[in-house]
């Protein structure tokens, strides 16, 4: 690791972008912006999760509900029943769903393409029938609101949200953080690998079932996590919401339409697809019931056809292309920080 | 021997691919398996590297049974498998390529050194350590996937097809790299379309047919055995 140099665009832009995402709800004080960047956040950090096992290690997971909803209810629960701060309760709702991802990928893994897709959607609607059967203890499909008390920063409840904000943003960056060291470690590459071609990874030694279920424990892990924030956000939790396979559609169509297996490809289709959704909903919504889905398929068509490496595999020359004519783009060159195979990779994807 | 098949059944779902098929290799023998389309050698090599379960036989290698072992398993024992058809991972580049056959606890401390060796072997590699294998002529990648399957450090190299799609300088690029791999002691079990090209490279040769071997010996006489065009026409 070089030295941080704040005068190379490297540096500054990626600071200056960071900035942008902490000054923006303040600066803009209007509550549905505000919402929509909440919701960007926390469907940001699904689509980080999803991305390790659906994008780095190729499993089209179908049912990423699961461990959403396992986050969301594990930590509703503790909040209700035992008073547990959500603060505490969202970790023992990663682990959980951790726990949860091993009977998943024992069950799953030994499956292939759409077959796999398919086991995926049947363990969240596992969950979420268990979830209505088990009233007494989920509440069922009545579901529960979560107590509410005029700010209570532990439990993630603010005055104006807006610590939810900074809480879901300190987790897509940490989770991306997590994301760029695994790929850049032997687990990134044996997820590629085994992704790309599962056969000739296991002839050179790569143990598939257990590289795909180490995908799957970070995953989960990260993915329970958008749960609990999402019930912080709307207060309220019924098996639909959070188990339902509209959450499952979102993690994916996050990732795809920002970018499969690249870092930031979820956190930019989260970036692009919440704020269309929530203006087409306002804006449609209530007149012409369901239009609003009408001009998210649309969208998602488009991409899909026109680019089917996502939305970064436009952006990404163009960052590059940016950094390289910004004052200061003399030092990046010197220390050659344009990874060429990242620009590559991401355009041929 | 190094490696022993007995009896050797397996099938997909119906389609009875192998049955019965025996073999053996001592150490540092180079070995050919040839025999028409469908006669049952891809599948033979996919039993012995785990990729596929036999339903029946035994396969031995160093006396240890390797039936039933998991792919992973098998490799980190020594037994590295270049599949037909190449299969490099498209989208990392050639040295992430070739460090993924690196990280078995066999092969992992002599891993630069063995990157090292593989990339003399094929020098054209050198000069694309940084690009992305999918961007490769179609030589390069089975290039590369030799090299892969090298940085197991494996007693025993099994090739699918290596010069299938290739053009003939290629060809000729690969088979002198297999021949250098083959004389530093690494056995070689090898299967190929291309009668003679298979022949003239190994000592010894198993000719297939429907899932049996029907003739055994030694590659120059196979050469000159009428037997041996015969079943490959499959007259």
């Amino acid at each position: 690791m070089t030295r941080l140099d704040l005068r190379a665009p490297s540096v500054y832009v990626p600071m200056l972008l960071l900035v942008l995402a902490l000054v923006a709800p303040v600066a803009v004080p209007n509550a549905f912006f505000r919402s929509v960047l909440i919701e960007a956040a926390i469907f940001a950090l699904l689509g980080v999760g999803w991305n390790i096992l659906g994008g780095y290690a190729g499993q089209l997971s179908l049912g990423h509900a699961a461990y959403f909803g396992m986050g969301a209810y594990t930590s509703t629960l503790l909040l209700v029943y035992g008073g547990v701060a959500t603060i505490y309760g969202m970790w023992v709702g990663a682990v959980m769903a951790m726990l949860l991802s091993i009977p998943i990928g024992l069950a799953s893994f030994r499956l292939r393409g759409p077959y796999f897709a398919i086991a995926s959607i049947a363990t969240a609607e596992t969950l979420r029938l268990l979830a209505l059967k088990f009233r007494e203890f989920t509440f069922g499909a009545l579901g529960t609101t979560i107590p509410l008390t005029p700010n209570a920063p532990l439990n993630f409840l603010f005055a104006d949200k807006l610590g939810l904000y900074y809480t879901a943003v300190t987790l897509v960056l940490v989770a991306v953080a997590a994301t760029a060291w695994i790929e850049r470690n032997k687990l990134g590459f044996y997820l590629v690998a085994v992704g790309q071609d599962e056969d000739a990874a296991e002839a050179v030694g790569v143990r598939s079932p257990w590289v795909k279920q180490q995908a799957n424990f970070v995953s989960a892990f990260v993915s329970a996590l958008a749960g609990t924030l999402y019930v912080q956000y709307t207060y309220f939790i019924q098996p639909d919401t959070v188990f339902g396979l509209a959450i499952s559609t979102e993690a994916v169509l996050v990732a795809i339409v920002g970018g499969v297996g690249t870092l930031w490809g979820p956190v930019i289709g989260a970036l692009l697809l919440q704020p269309i959704a929530a203006v087409a909903q306002a804006q449609l919504g209530s007149t012409y019931a369901g239009a609003q889905l009408i001009v998210y398929s649309v969208i998602l068509l488009v991409v899909i056809l026109a680019r089917p490496s996502g939305v970064v595999g436009v952006l990404s020359p163009v960052y590059w292309r940016a950094l390289s004519i910004l004052p200061g783009a003399a030092i990046d060159r010197r220390r050659r920080v344009a990874p060429a195979s990242e620009v590559s990779r991401a355009s041929a994807a | 021997m190094l490696l022993e098949v007995e009896d050797l059944h397996a099938s997909y779902g119906a389609v009875r691919a192998v049955q019965g098929v025996s073999l053996a290799l001592s150490p540092g023998e180079a070995v050919s398996i040839v025999g028409a389309n469908g006669a049952g050698k891809s599948t033979t090599l996919k039993c012995i590297s785990g990729l596929l379960r036999p339903e029946s036989g035994r396969i031995r290698f160093e006396g240890q049974e390797l039936n039933g072992r998991a792919p992973y398993r098998i490799a980190a024992l020594g037994i590295a498998h270049v599949p037909e058809g190449r299969r490099v991972f498209p989208e990392l580049t050639v040295r992430e390529n070739l460090n993924l056959g690196g990280y078995l606890p066999r092969a992992k401390r002599e891993r630069p050194a063995t990157m090292e060796r593989v990339l003399e072997l094929f020098p054209i590699l050198r000069e694309r350590t940084g690009q992305q294998a999918g961007t490769l002529s179609g030589g390069e990648q089975q290039m590369l996937a030799i090299g892969r399957g090298l940085m197991l450090l494996p007693k025993l190299l099994i090739l699918d097809e290596p010069s299938l799609g290739l053009a003939p300088i290629m060809v000729e690029a690969t088979y002198k790299g297999i021949a250098e791999i083959h004389r530093t002691g690494v056995t070689i079990l090898l299967v190929e379309q291309n009668l003679h090209l298979a022949l003239e490279f190994a000592d010894r040769g198993y000719v297939l047919e429907s899932g049996r071997v029907v003739l055994e010996g030694p590659a120059a006489d196979l050469l000159e055995d009428p037997r041996v065009k015969a079943s490959y026409l499959g007259m």
